[in-house]
């Protein structure tokens, strides 16, 4: 496989060689790309990647974005999740592709790759209702849309940016409908070259971009025009030296451009390339087997799997671990700031509390379940690009540089953890009550020890959400002069609090055995989800949006209902099935 | 202990009742906040949060810790974590009611330049004054689907007899009594716009919509009506020769002084269409000004001397920050004090920040229905508003406000200029100024925005959160440590052959 692979690339590396150096050769090189409307001699194969190329210095040519400098490669890879929704497009760098799109706009021009996702919005504009994603042609020539984007009274014109989250939570459909136009109107900007914040001004200025005709930018813009044009006409050579000279006068045009911040670029675009998370959870999946398999076949300690299930699990941990540092110095500032930072930070939580108990307790059901979780996170991070924006952008004033704040958010995210870490194992339990053996001491002993360690992690996780949401009230206090005000992220974080509470104390009078306690260790974590996410995504919405069930809302549905499927299948069998063995007396 | 005492503390002490009330408390939560967000914060406020059956559900829970802490009277050494996790719950319940009752939450806003010391709090007031005497009467606000229990001031002979939650204001005309001067009586035409727009011959839709036209203000003599303008002038506020722009259909009525109403109509395509409707006759008429889409205008009425009188109604956004404000209807008249200083009976609509008067016989009171207003001992002065944005975005990144202190002159007048930003407020006197938000402006803001704080209940609150956490803890740590060695045996890997059951501490 890996040698096919291999010749594959080869003589896809052959064949391209070949194509650029015909047309290098056949064409001169002087032609205006930037300008992007006229059309080359030889028509270039859109939809070609440039494979054999790196756009890696490229990707670290500075730009203005979204209120801060940024590298180019993270600007291209906000704009084709974006315009595309996914984070890469046909096997294209996401520079390689933004690249394209302005030197060869009409070869793009019935290519479809605008994403509209939502059926009603594709209804709507009359589109075909089995494909996600339609070429810009298709959507110019829609009349509804235009009439629609003129009603909009252009609010910022062409946008130059990624929009940052919209703040307040309208109808869905529209929303789609103003992404839509934000779509068009972004991918206009790029092809005209008024979308590309390029020319460095003083801040807090906006830079300016290919298309201004001022002095200031004249140099840069020549740079782009011949890097551009190389990248049209595939002459990889000069390509790769202007991309050198373009970065070098961008950065000479920065006020105060330092190694600092020459540093944090150089970083980000690791960050991009190397794509930590994907890294660790595939690591993650494959030790959670690993560690499924050592608590099933009773590996003792110091076995050869376990030793490999411990140092995969130790190496996904530091990429995790890596990969939520660099987002912080990249950002400049702790990680949980939307739902996507708070998920991954959330899984490392996880891993942390699966730690300290293995330390303790030296159970593999811990990192069994650790890693499915932490594996479950980071792909649902991943894969929904969508609603959880990956991007790094600025905050707003209220929640920037706040001590309390990053302590409150923290903390109760941790206890998040603490109590998805109690829902793995409170699963784990579960099952046991499926098993034929169920009702054996040597079984009743597991069930047990399980119970015990779902125990401590709930422990870690009421000390602290009570704690986190305690320090949110005082960070509330602090900021705005009122510790408790009775918003709904406040109430739900307290009923969470609340309905672990009863479970700890219905727990203690003896109310619940074993199988009760974990059925509401599994059940509570329904709260845990409302608080997290929930009210974020379902209450600040309001009510119509259970009409237009988004991606997001089905599957934390679809998990919710599952799970309280499965505790009432486990309730079944316990309850029900008669046991074929002797049960003993709880 | 008597039985029956004993009978309530076993109950009230009992576990069960503890889950029972902590059940209730997180299902009307629950309720809460799916109210919240189907309505909004007030209304959810008024039903739950803020209602009297959700402080007895919370003084049932104060009272269960009570009980349960008593309950293990004479207290032990081993008690310590337990009894510091439940006095702190106590103690921060008994802040919060503290606040509630005693603290202060309002907000002021300023302009660069302006001195302030009145802070405005989110509930309604009645203002009664007659001469020095001002009697000021909390209103509460209602949402939308609760009942108003009309109040009535005797001695004033006023009725509150309805109340709207969110009141939209309509401005109307009526006939002027005799004894208004000629200045405010001025008059007035009710049309009606009726429009067929066709597309391909086919009428898509028909447009109707009723027009005021009123002498007696600027605002009134001149309304747009879709693409078309209505005006009005009389004898002595003539328009200028040259209606507003040519190319624009607009029709200009005229009240002539023997009464007739005559009009010019001017089409877009610069037609010009006159008529003349005779006194007595103007009511019901129909004019076609010659407008595209088949635009009829209907004189609906005619008031050569009328006043304006607003109303106000139910709005159709009754939820949510878009709703407006709420409206008062009053019944005056009950012992001889009208509007119009006459004999008689009058109504009065007032929305939020509005005023009358009413009078009789040299009698006069003032009615206002306002935000209630809590008065500081000093004053608070903004210099300078500032602003910053993220570089290349509208997105502010950071804002504050330049203020001093204002005292009295004997207490030192204005104290030394001091920055308020985001999490960056100023205390004086115990009053709290945090820097809340600003009004946006051209070419930059100038109006901030301060929400004014005083919490008398707050170290009560610190101390009951940190007793929690620290009660919780130990209570946890406390477990783990005694029952670490014992546990470690049951739990590693082969399993020991009885399993325990027991609980690990016993309180």
């Amino acid at each position: 496989m890996k040698k096919f692979l291999q010749a594959f690339a080869l003589s896809l590396t052959l064949l391209t060689a070949s194509v650029s150096f015909a047309q290098t050769s056949g064409q001169a090189p002087a032609q205006t790309a930037a300008q992007g409307n006229e059309r080359p001699v030889t028509p270039v194969e859109p939809g070609q990647p440039r494979k054999d190329w790196s756009f890696r210095d490229a990707g670290l040519i500075p730009v203005q974005s979204n209120g801060r400098i940024k590298p180019l490669d993270t600007f291209a890879r906000e704009i084709v999740l974006f315009e595309t929704g996914s984070r890469s497009f046909e096997g294209w760098d996401p520079v390689d592709l933004i690249f394209s799109w302005i030197t060869a706009p009409r070869e793009w021009e019935n290519h479809p790759f605008i994403q509209i996702s939502r059926l009603d919005v594709k209804r709507q504009l009359g589109l075909d209702e089995k494909r996600n994603k339609f070429s810009p042609k298709e959507i110019y020539a829609d009349s509804f849309l235009a009439q629609y984007a003129e009603g909009l009274g252009r609010p910022n014109g062409a946008t130059q940016s990624v929009p940052i989250a919209v703040t307040s939570k309208p109808d869905p459909r529209d929303q789609e409908l103003r992404r839509l136009v934000e779509r068009i109107g972004m991918y206009r900007g790029l092809i005209s070259g008024d979308g590309w914040p390029v020319i460095p001004t003083q801040a807090p200025a906006p830079w300016l971009n290919l298309n201004s005709s001022e002095f200031l930018g004249k140099f840069i813009r020549s740079q782009y025009a011949v890097m551009l044009t190389a990248h049209l006409t595939k002459n990889k050579e000069v390509f790769d030296q202007s991309v050198l000279t373009t970065r070098a006068a961008v950065e000479s045009e920065i006020p105060a451009f330092e190694n600092a911040t020459s540093r944090m670029l150089r970083y980000e675009v690791i960050y991009n390339r190397v794509n930590p998370f994907l890294i660790a959870w595939i690591c993650y999946l494959i030790a959670a087997l690993l560690w499924g398999a050592v608590r099933v076949v009773q590996s003792q300690r110091g076995s050869a799997v376990r030793k490999f299930a411990g140092s995969l699990t130790a190496f996904a941990l530091f990429m995790h671990i890596a990969g939520i540092t660099f987002r912080c110095l990249i950002a400049g500032r702790p990680p949980v700031t939307n739902m996507y930072e708070s998920i991954i930070w959330v899984s490392l939580g996880v891993m942390i509390f699966a730690t300290i108990l293995y330390l303790m307790h030296r159970q593999a059901v811990l990192f069994a379940v650790s890693c499915t979780l932490a594996t479950l996170g980071l792909v649902a991070a991943a894969a929904a690009p969508a609603m959880m924006d990956p991007g790094i952008h600025p905050l707003v004033p209220v929640l920037r540089s706040n001590y309390w704040l990053t302590i409150h958010v923290l903390t109760i995210t941790l206890g998040y953890a603490a109590f998805a870490l109690t829902l793995g194992i409170g699963n784990v339990t579960l099952f046991q009550f499926f098993k034929r053996d169920r009702d054996t001491l040597a079984a009743s002993a597991k069930i047990h020890g399980l119970n015990q360690l779902t125990y401590r992690a709930m422990q870690f996780g009421v000390v602290l959400l009570a704690a986190g949401t305690i320090l949110g009230g005082i960070w509330a206090d602090y900021s705005w002069g009122r510790f408790w005000g009775w918003d709904p992220k406040e109430v739900w974080a307290l009923i969470a609090l609340l309905g672990y509470l009863v479970v700890l104390h219905a727990r203690f009078t003896g109310w619940m055995r074993q199988f009760g306690f974990a059925a509401c260790t599994v059940v509570a974590f329904v709260l845990v989800v409302m608080a997290w996410y929930g009210v974020n995504f379902v209450l600040g919405v309001g009510l119509h949006s259970y009409g237009f069930a988004s991606g997001g809302y089905g599957w934390v549905l679809s998990f919710v209902l599952g799970q309280m499927a499965y505790v009432l299948a486990a309730a079944y069998a316990h309850f029900r099935i008669p046991s074929p063995t002797v049960a003993v007396p709880q | 202990m008597p039985t029956l005492l004993k009978k309530y503390f076993s109950f009230m002490w009992s576990l069960k009742f503890a889950i029972f009330v902590l059940l209730s408390l997180t299902s009307t939560l629950i309720v809460a906040t799916v109210m919240e967000s189907q309505y909004d914060t007030p209304t959810a406020q008024y039903w739950v949060y803020h209602s009297a059956w959700f402080y007895l559900l919370l003084t049932l829970l104060g009272v269960n810790i009570l009980s349960v802490a008593l309950s293990r009277l004479p207290w032990k050494k081993r008690h310590t974590p337990f009894l510091i996790a439940h006095l702190g719950i106590l103690t921060l319940l008994a802040g919060s009611y503290f606040t509630d009752q005693k603290g202060l939450d309002g907000s002021i806003r300023l302009t660069e330049g302006d001195t302030s010391n009145t802070v405005e709090v989110n509930s309604p007031q009645l203002m009664l004054s007659e001469g020095n005497k001002v009697r000021s009467i909390p209103m509460e606000w209602l949402p939308p689907n609760a009942e108003f229990k009309p109040r009535t001031f005797e001695e004033y002979g006023l009725k509150i007899d309805r109340f709207l939650s969110h009141a939209d204001a309509e401005v109307s005309f009526v006939p002027a009594n005799a004894d208004v001067d000629a200045a405010s009586a001025q008059p007035a035409i009710q049309l009606k716009l009726a429009a067929q727009p066709k597309n391909a011959g086919q009428t898509v839709m028909r447009i109707s919509q009723e027009y005021w036209l009123w002498a007696g203000d600027p605002a009134w003599r001149s309304i747009q009506a879709g693409p078309a303008r209505l005006n009005l002038e009389t004898e002595l506020m003539p328009f200028p020769k040259q209606l507003e722009k040519a190319g624009s259909p607009q029709i200009k009525f005229k009240f002539e002084s023997n009464g007739d109403l005559t009009y010019v109509s001017e089409t877009s395509e610069g037609k010009t269409l006159q008529g003349r409707l005779k006194k007595g006759q103007i009511v019901g008429q129909v004019i076609n000004p010659g407008w595209r889409m088949a635009v009829k205008l209907t004189i609906e009425s005619v008031l050569p001397r009328a006043v304006s009188s607003v109303n106000y109604k139910p709005s159709k956004i009754q939820y949510g920050n878009n709703a407006p404000q709420s409206a008062i209807h009053i019944i005056a008249g009950q012992n001889g004090m009208t509007t119009s200083g006459k004999p008689g009976s009058a109504e009065i609509w007032l929305g939020l920040g509005d005023r009358a008067s009413l009078s009789s016989q040299g009698r006069t009171v003032s009615i206002g229905y306002f935000p209630k207003r809590i008065v500081l001992p000093f004053g608070i002065k903004l210099h300078r508003f500032d602003i910053n944005h993220y570089e290349g975005t509208n997105n502010p990144s950071e804002f504050s406000s330049k203020v001093s202190v204002v005292q009295a002159p004997e207490k030192g007048g204005e104290g030394k200029p001091v920055t308020i930003s985001m999490n960056e407020p100023l205390t004086q006197n115990g009053v709290t100024f945090y820097q809340a938000s600003y009004e946006d402006g051209q070419p930059r803001p100038v109006v901030s925005i301060f929400s004014i704080n005083r919490d008398p209940g707050r170290w009560m609150k610190y101390l009951g959160s940190f007793l929690i956490v620290l009660g919780t803890l130990l209570l946890f740590g406390d477990k783990y440590v005694k029952g670490r060695s014992a546990r470690k045996k049951a739990i590693v890997n082969g399993a020991p052959k009885v399993p325990t059951f027991q609980h690990e501490v016993q309180l």
